[in-house]
């Protein structure tokens, strides 16, 4: 019997799950120790959850990008971080803009829409211009090829950032209509949080209608599961990778409207780590899986507010939330682990 | 008149030399088929001609007095000239219905489309049952009966048929001749099939094309082939 076992998995596999099961058992002991202590009430902990379900709905737009290109391209676009940022900026300089002129203070459902087409429009070109210029001409290449380019490119389009915009942090304008905060119960919701819900929601919604319902969204899905039967029934499979290029560098723009509106703050180097997030989302919830990398997004922005009080502050760990990005990471590492496939995800190697 | 006239058609796959230099005539109206052994070159002739593959640049592919040697797969389609890969290559995570409409996709006349999907279904009564359902779900033969309806929601003039006979069972096999014949005889379209089922090919097509090592080396009346000793001894094991 042990020696079938040995058959099976291999050394390497035990040492992984020695590991894992090392990672579970800390987590699950800071949580009894955190929880018993009872340091934090309730409604604390629920507005944990608030926010990192905003956090996790910028996430889950961005991780769209990646779980798109990836269904279809099967690559991981390790720029589309930048195509992030640089959608942040559009809205950023469309802000500067609108708050000169007074009207976001004084329409800010304008406003932000203005800022919401200007994001869009930056990373959806800027998109469409690294799939055509950089990603096209290698798509018969190695598969290793594409994603050390794509991380040349997210290079590329971050120092041209740095060289275009400066190297400091600039601040977001304010937008005064979504100052404050709503109380539902013991929870405190502020209005940009609102916004970022609301926002999410429609974006998915028209994102779910247009890929399932829309002759485009069919051409997207024929091109995903097999290129030369999509090309065989009339569909210009170039044309169609780069609108789902196209549609991830939407999602991002907004994401990166989002970003501004909750954290106020616009950098060059922004798009690296919520990019590494983004992509953790969708391996959490199943790389190539439109859904999954919704449930990803959210799921990741929950465990990274509520992961340092509950897991690190009972064991004793000082200032946790410094360390939220580390769990991000374990929790990636946890899920390559346990479940490579991610929460939703088929099997990987049917669909490489 | 030539419907499709390729000449001097030659492919390469890196260093070797697939196909080396076929010429060959489908007549408007007409069944061909283009018999021959694994690896002799069949699915690389279709998959050159419906621009999949890269041909040399002496190759000509005429097609209706148009080239389409420069033409992407997707204009292709747009010609008419439709084709049905081999092991149908349906979307399996898309609904039977989804599968017929992404046969119309390069189409626009919506009374056209919806007349083709009654056809479709008519023809093959089984889809017309499983619609809702995946297209993975279906047994081989429905995955050909959709691959095939899928083609045929294209308004095809000229239909290249990639081995439809692989893997079914012979009850299912005689069944998408049968219909093979009907569009052929009663739509009028064109037909090039590619089978290893020689005796099937030869007893529906008017001519037939022996293909060798990318080489044709023979051609000729279909049913004259049918009782040639070489034929009969190479490709229909009697």
């Amino acid at each position: 019997m042990f020696a079938n076992l040995r058959r099976k998995y291999d050394f390497t596999d035990v040492l992984l799950w020695l590991i894992g099961g090392i990672l579970l058992i800390f987590i699950l002991y800071g949580s009894i120790v955190t929880l018993t202590s009872g340091k934090y009430t309730t409604a604390q902990w629920l507005n944990f959850i608030v926010f990192g379900l905003a956090q996790g709905g910028i996430y889950a737009l961005i991780a769209l990008g990646y779980t798109m290109v990836y269904g279809i391209l099967g690559m991981i676009n390790f720029a589309h971080g930048e195509f992030f940022m640089l959608g942040t900026f559009g809205a950023f300089f469309m802000a500067e803009a609108l708050s000169a002129t007074g009207l976001l203070e004084s329409n800010w459902v304008i406003s932000i829409l203005l800022m919401l087409a200007a994001a869009m429009i930056v990373s959806a070109t800027v998109a469409i211009l690294a799939e055509r210029i950089a990603y096209r001409p290698l798509r018969r290449a190695p598969r290793l090829v594409p994603l050390i380019t794509a991380i040349g490119v997210s290079y590329f389009l971050q120092y041209t950032a740095r060289g275009l915009f400066g190297s400091g942090v600039e601040a977001f304008p304010n937008v005064p209509a979504l100052a404050g905060s709503i109380a539902v119960g013991p929870i405190k919701i502020q209005n940009t949080q609102v916004a970022v819900f609301i926002a999410t929601a429609v974006l998915l919604l028209l994102l779910w209608l247009f890929v399932s319902k829309t002759k485009v969204g069919r051409a997207i899905r024929s091109v995903a599961e097999d290129k030369d039967a999509a090309a065989l029934m009339g569909v210009d499979v170039d044309r169609t990778i780069a609108i789902s290029f196209a549609v991830g560098g939407i999602m991002a723009g907004a994401a990166g409207v989002m970003y501004g509106l909750v954290f106020r703050q616009v950098a060059f180097y922004m798009g690296f780590v919520p990019g590494l997030k983004a992509f953790t989302a969708a391996v959490l919830g199943g790389i190539g899986n439109l859904a999954g990398a919704v449930l990803g997004g959210l799921i990741l922005g929950v465990i990274e507010s509520v992961g340092p009080s509950l897991f690190l502050e009972g064991i004793g760990i000082p200032a946790p939330h410094q360390l939220k990005d580390g769990i991000a990471f374990t929790v990636l590492v946890l899920i390559l682990i346990f479940r490579p496939t991610g929460i939703l995800g088929e099997r990987l190697s049917k669909r490489a | 008149m030539a419907l499709l006239e390729i000449k001097n058609l030659h492919v390469y796959y890196g260093h070797i030399h697939a196909l080396k230099g076929i010429n060959l005539t489908v007549d408007e109206g007409e069944v061909v088929t283009l018999i021959g052994s694994n690896g002799a070159g069949k699915t690389t002739t279709l998959r050159a001609i419906s621009g999949l593959l890269k041909t040399t640049e002496d190759t000509s592919v005429m097609y209706d007095g148009i080239e389409l040697r420069q033409l992407r797969p997707h204009q292709i389609v747009e010609k008419g000239v439709i084709h049905v890969p081999e092991g149908r290559r349906v979307f399996s995570r898309m609904s039977v219905q989804e599968n017929l409409m992404m046969g119309a996709y390069a189409r626009k006349n919506r009374h056209q489309i919806a007349d083709d999907l009654a056809y479709v279904l008519k023809l093959f009564p089984r889809l017309q049952e499983r619609r809702a359902q995946h297209a993975g779900t279906l047994s081989g033969g429905e995955q050909q009966m959709l691959a095939m309806g899928r083609a045929l929601m294209a308004n095809p003039k000229l239909l290249l048929l990639d081995e439809p006979s692989m893997g079914l069972a012979p009850v299912l096999v005689e069944t998408i001749f049968d219909s093979i014949e009907q569009l052929n005889k009663q739509r009028g379209i064109t037909i090039l099939l590619v089978e290893q089922n020689a005796q099937m090919a030869l007893s529906i097509a008017n001519r037939a094309y022996v293909l060798e090592t990318g080489r044709i080396t023979m051609s000729g009346n279909a049913q004259e082939m049918l009782h040639d000793e070489k034929v009969i001894s190479a490709y229909l094991g009697l």
